[in-house]
């Protein structure tokens, strides 16, 4: 999701802003309305894999049941194709989608990040290499390559997590480095640059707080990618079947015939959880946007 | 008194009614009687969603697009082998009627049968021999090198052929008439031109089986069949099979409900009750995969790797044998739709060879724990078993996501941890599960494989092979064990027994020495074989009730014969000439009665 | 304004990077463990003669300078690309394959993009009409819904309620089963527009909502733009505002993200022909991937990969051409 360039003003007022620090920010998301109902929604969902072990009824893995039963008391969402009850599935899967996602999230910043400082800070020769790098990655179409490497390594958590960070970082160190160079001449780096400051504290601490709400904003949006991206691989089959996320539920779903006997709550349950998460996270984001970008603003 | 005009009349209308209800009286001699001809849609499943790219049949092995399981089907309508084999293992003579072995066990002596080519052209004994040549000139053919143990061939005369062997090879004749698939000399001359690339788009196959393909384009997706006139087994009533190849997201229940399909090989259990729901549909099951040429079969088992500690003890094995639900696993995985195997490793149902002494095998978690437990696991607070220092013991168990091993995977996993064993499952890249195989990087996993049903095959195949008994001409590498690194003096007797016997007897002792080895030693576990779905409409064709026995190859050229548009009741026959004499006749005694017994005195 | 000095510092970044994609596609699966002979070894047992015979066949015997010259040869100096025969497909040439299939997606993937552009711009253009409205909220919240819905999801429902429910659409491959069609034909186009519907859908429903969200902000970003409030002030109506002056300014960008988009796409289309078995480039590289089909495989991302570049080089000249602000 493209983010405008804030104008002169309203970047000064972000930068104002993060001199008062993260609570400061985080009391403007909560204050605004679609943030609070994100926020709530992630909270949820946290909440439920954090006490999946005690909220689910059973064990995910055992048959406990006879497959294909329809939502019950038992079973509130029935049994998938050889009687494991799908509700303990979905609150276990929460655990996995959620971990992977933000796993992912965070690798995906951190190399992101760098990346794009380093090939806007140094520029020429590092910059060019960089730069075509991350072009490359970003032209080879993504899903792809993660089937690839996915069907190359075996199929654990670990493994999805990998090839997610591999295939997500390219964008946001494209946008890391359009922003940090615009910032990179503004007088008070070159003020910190004669001031003797090393490179790193540089790019540490006089960059980066100012380019620290995209880049929020935009790891937030990487979380939803790296969701929806392992359950893209997972509903492919590259899921651990023993780890099942929501997208693995899926492709068991598929694959045990849920369209034949009738599986409407095994269908939509976990889809309806990722969209559900990820609206949350992008309340969040547009919250975000809307605080740094009070023009845009429409509630 | 009447007048005598209408009296005679009168007479006449009431002798004519009588007649008209004896007429009514006789019993209507209906018939019920089928048409030739119709047109039966055939869906096969098309896992890997491939088109069919060729029908030339002997273009080498594991090229096709199409798994070998689908083409087969296609096939067995277009081409036969010199025989076939039941599930039980006795045989159905295809183009070779009869054979003798001679008592050295060196000279087979086939019978051929007196049929023609689809194109009329008469099949004789150098079609065979042309066969022969061809799946001897490359080794890709030859998958189970039975080519190299052959001397010489002769044809005796058009209807007689002899092999003579260099040496003894028990199981070699099975090979030989359910693994080549016969094709005509006269369609491409030489053996090479079979097996090259020169012709591979022809669209119609010259063939002895009972339908032919033709109009056929490389990467079809539907195949046309017509019936082949000259089949040697008798005309079959249906004139086309128009052979629907379905992506694996395909609408069986609907195809089959809106007669789109009249007859469809299901690739698993999940659909059945959806089509049994359906007014006209039901689902019939085969004992196994049925696919005639080689006489396939589809089986799961898990592999040890017996040189790797503590798989080395033969009671560690068997006790995570036996703590598997092996009917579990028949029921999850496959939905009921198998059986579960013989302990010796074949299929239940092959009474050929499996002896009646083994006994069927059970879950038993007492004698699972009581045999760790005598290999030295000790039962921690926990449940679960750890070494004898005290250190846990979490064996791996590693599978490749195929099929339905991810399923059998679960069941496993939930019956091993239900007895104590804390297994940890690893599903890998197919490449790397193949490779660990290989080099022995693995403690034990799961297959699940297509295999012949021979018992030289099965019990031979994961057996450690230095010292033991090789195909002739096919030499192992040093480095290749066998994957289960297991070797038995006792076995490997048995099995070169088993290869050297000329009697049936002889073979059966051999064999049953061997299944009764592996039940003992469990190097492997066998856990199921598969059986066959089809299902199909009632309402558009009858004949499915033809039991399998009756001489016909199971189940699609089979059925493909039997099967006949429904029958329906015809009128009598118009030819009712005592009928009519006799109607006649009580006409004529009732116009005379009344006749005279109303004349006037 | 477009110059020929940037139309040429372009096409040469383009042509540099689809150079190195073609050197990618060769050292990958070389890379990777396991090779596709291992394949037919493990699946039919074959003992060693025959995978080394089979090696040969396949010219996996030759060092691998010797291979990479003859790809660079048959791939980037011959038309049509030699990709070679197909491992699974054998004796079908890499080539046909592609042919087959490539038309298929394009077809989805075209007739989707147009929806999705007009369904999309249409919503974000309602929806800055009527901001700070129950319907703008309704349109956004909606919309950043569906951003997090996965594709295969949203084609898992339609075949749920259209396919199996309500039995309207078909949900599996092109045409029907029993079809034959040798060449085009009116009942060839009827049936391949039936089978399309519910693909299309998914495609559309699962990829809209970042083009009203886009829109939606561009709108309003312009709509508070001096040169907007001078046109209210002048009195022009409210209709040829939104139209003629910010519209016009703000699909600028959605341009933008369509060539961002393209590879998205590309996995919307692998998801969506996945679960209707729709015979495109997304499920050929799929078996072509899992099979281990290593011909079909770099055939396909080289497509692919070409696809990509050749739709971002234009939407990038077509974007300034559009854009009288850009100069170069």
């Amino acid at each position: 999701m493209a983010v405008k360039m804030p104008s002169e003003t309203t970047r000064n007022s972000a930068r104002a802003k993060s001199e008062f620090g993260i609570t400061a920010f985080a009391m403007d998301v909560w204050k605004h309305r679609r943030g609070r109902i994100g926020v709530v929604m992630v909270a949820f969902f946290l909440s439920i894999a954090l006490l999946a072990p005690w909220l689910s009824p059973y064990n995910p893995y055992s048959f406990v049941a006879r497959p294909y039963l329809q939502p019950t008391i038992e079973h509130l969402l029935g049994t998938d194709g050889i009687g494991r009850d799908l509700l303990s599935q979905v609150l276990w899967g929460t655990r996995i989608s959620l971990l992977i996602g933000f796993i992912v999230a965070i690798s995906v910043i951190i190399i992101g990040v760098s990346v794009g400082l380093a090939a806007a800070y140094y520029g020429g020769l590092m910059d060019e290499l960089l730069m075509r790098f991350t072009d490359e990655l970003m032209v080879l179409p993504g899903l792809p390559l993660m089937i690839w490497m996915a069907t190359m390594l075996g199929q654990s958590m670990w493994n999805t997590i990998l090839v997610l960070a591999i295939f997500g970082w390219p964008s946001m160190a494209r946008m890391v480095r359009s922003e940090t160079l615009s910032v990179k001449n503004r007088p008070f780096v070159d003020a910190a640059r004669v001031s003797g400051a090393s490179d790193i504290r540089i790019m540490a601490q006089i960059i980066l707080p100012n380019i620290a709400p995209l880049i929020v904003a935009n790891g937030i949006l990487s979380i939803i990618s790296a969701i929806l991206g392992e359950a893209s691989l997972s509903f492919l089959g590259l899921g651990d079947p023993f780890n099942m996320s929501w997208g693995t539920v899926l492709y068991f779903a598929q694959i045990e015939g849920a369209l034949y006997n009738n599986g409407w709550a095994w269908i939509l349950a976990p889809g309806l959880s990722i969209a559900a998460i990820g609206l949350a996270i992008t309340f969040i984001g547009s919250a975000i946007t809307d605080i740094a970008n009070p023009r845009l603003r429409s509630t | 008194m009447m007048k005598n005009s209408t009296r005679i009349l009168s007479t006449a209308l009431i002798a004519l009614l009588a007649g008209g209800m004896v007429f009514a009286f006789v019993p209507a001699q209906a018939a019920m009687v089928y048409e030739e001809g119709g047109e039966l849609k055939l869906g096969i499943p098309n896992a890997n969603n491939a088109p069919l790219m060729t029908i030339k049949l002997l273009v080498t092995v594991g090229n096709n697009p199409v798994s070998v399981g689908t083409r087969d089907i296609i096939y067995d309508l277009a081409f036969q082998p010199l025989a076939v084999a039941l599930p039980n293992g006795t045989y159905v003579p295809l183009l070779a009627t009869s054979w003798t072995i001679s008592p050295d066990g060196l000279v087979y002596t086939l019978k051929l049968r007196d049929a023609k080519w689809s194109d009329g052209v008469q099949f004789n004994a150098s079609d065979v021999l042309f066969t022969f040549q061809v799946y001897n000139s490359s080794i890709t053919l030859d998958e189970y090198a039975i080519c190299p143990y052959v001397s010489k061939v002769e044809i005796l005369n058009a209807t007689g052929i002899r092999y003579t062997l260099k040496q003894v090879f028990s199981q070699w004749l099975d090979y030989l008439l359910t693994y080549e698939w016969i094709v005509p000399k006269h369609e491409f001359l030489t053996p090479a031109a079979q097996t090259g690339l020169d012709g591979y788009n022809k669209s119609s196959t010259i063939g002895t089986g009972p339908f032919q393909i033709v109009d056929f384009k490389p990467g079809d997706t539907v195949i046309h069949l017509v019936r082949n006139e000259y089949y040697w087994g008798g005309k079959p009533h249906l004139e086309k099979i128009t052979a629907m190849l379905l992506n694996p997201a395909a609408n069986i229940p609907g195809l089959l409900e809106t007669k789109q399909l009249d007859i469809v090989q299901l690739a698993g259990g999940t659909m059945v009750p959806a089509i049994i729901s359906q007014a006209n549909c039901t689902v019939d099951i085969y004992p196994s995969q049925a696919f005639e040429g080689t006489s396939m079969v589809g089986a799961g088992l898990v592999l040890f790797n017996c040189l790797r500690a503590p798989y080395t003890d033969a009671g560690v094995r068997k006790a995570i044998a036996l703590s598997i639900d092996t009917t579990a696993v028949v029921n999850y995985a496959l939905g009921g739709y198998g059986a579960v195997a013989s302990p010796g490793g074949l299929p239940a149902d092959l009474t050929k060879w499996v002896p009646s002494d083994l006994a069927p095998w059970a879950r038993n978690i007492t004698q699972a724990r009581l045999l760790l437990q005598q290999a030295g696991f000790i039962r921690a607070a926990d449940g679960f078993y750890t070494f004898a220092n005290g250190t846990q013991w979490r064996p791996v168990m590693t599978l490749r996501a195929i099929g339905p091993s991810t399923v059998i995977a679960a069941i496993i996993d939930q019956n091993l941890k239900e007895v104590g064993i804390n297994v940890q499952t690893q599903v890998l890249a197919s490449g790397t599960v193949v490779n660990n195989w290989y080099i022995g990087a693995y403690e034990f996993s799961i297959l699940t494989t297509n295999r012949p049903k021979w018992p030289d095959f099965i019990l031979n195949i994961f057996r450690n092979n230095p010292g033991g008994v090789l195909p002739i001409g096919v030499s192992i590498s040093p480095d290749y064990h066998g994957w289960c690194r297991w070797a038995s003096a006792e076995q490997t007797d048995a099995l070169a027994n088993a290869r050297e016997a000329t009697t049936y007897a002889a073979q059966y002792q051999a064999f049953a020495v061997a299944q009764r080895v592996v039940a003992a030693e469990v190097p492997y576990f066998t856990l199921y074989y598969q059986q066959t779905l089809w299902a199909h409409r009632t309402d558009t064709f009858e004949g499915y009730e033809t039991p399998v026995s009756q001489g016909f190859m199971l189940p699609m050229a089979g059925l493909a014969v039997a099967l006949h548009l429904p029958s329906h009741e015809v009128a009598p026959p118009a030819d009712n000439t005592m009928l009519y004499v006799g109607g006649a006749a009580v006409i004529v005694v009732v116009a005379a009665a009344l006749y005279f017994l109303t004349r006037k005195k | 304004m477009i110059t020929a000095r940037y139309l040429i510092k372009r096409t040469f970044n383009a042509l540099a990077a689809f150079v190195i994609a073609v050197v990618f596609i060769f050292i990958i699966p070389r890379l990777m463990p396991g090779s596709p002979t291992d394949q037919f070894a493990s699946q039919y047992r074959l003992p060693a003669p025959v995978v080394a015979e089979l090696k040969t066949r396949f010219g996996l015997d030759k060092p691998i300078e010797t291979q990479f010259v003859l790809y660079v040869k048959n791939v980037l100096l011959t038309f049509p690309p030699d990709f070679g025969l197909s491992y699974n497909f054998y004796p079908a040439t890499v080539w046909s394959l592609l042919v087959y299939a490539l038309p298929w997606t394009i077809f989805l993937l075209g007739v989707s993009s147009i929806l999705t552009a007009i369904l999309g711009v249409a919503l974000g253009m309602i929806s800055a009409w009527y901001r700070g409205s129950k319907l703008e909220a309704f349109i956004s919240s909606s919309s950043m819904f569906m951003l997090s819905v996965p594709f295969f999801w949203v084609a898992m429902i339609l075949v749920l309620i259209f396919g199996v429910f309500l039995r309207w659409f078909p949900f599996s491959g092109a045409v029907s089963p029993s079809a034959v069609y040798r060449g085009f034909s009116i009942s060839f186009l009827l049936d391949a527009l039936y089978h399309a519907i519910l693909p299309i859908l998914t495609l559309t429903i699962g990829s809209f909502a970042s083009y009203t969200l886009i829109m939606k902000d561009n709108m309003m970003a312009t709509l508070s733009e001096d040169y907007i409030l001078t046109a209210e002030a002048k009195g022009v109506r409210k209709e040829d505002i939104m139209v003629k002056h910010a519209a016009r300014n703000a699909v600028l960008p959605v341009m933008t993200l369509f060539v961002l988009r393209v590879g998205f796409m590309v996995g919307g289309s692998i998801l969506t022909e996945t679960v209707f078995s729709y015979p495109g480039i997304g499920l050929l590289l799929y078996n072509a991937v899992t099979g281990l089909d290593y011909p079909l495989i770099q055939g396909a991302f080289f497509v692919l990969a070409f696809t990509v570049i050749l739709s971002t080089l234009v939407a990038d000249v077509l974007y300034t051409i559009l854009d009288p602000r850009i100069r170069y």
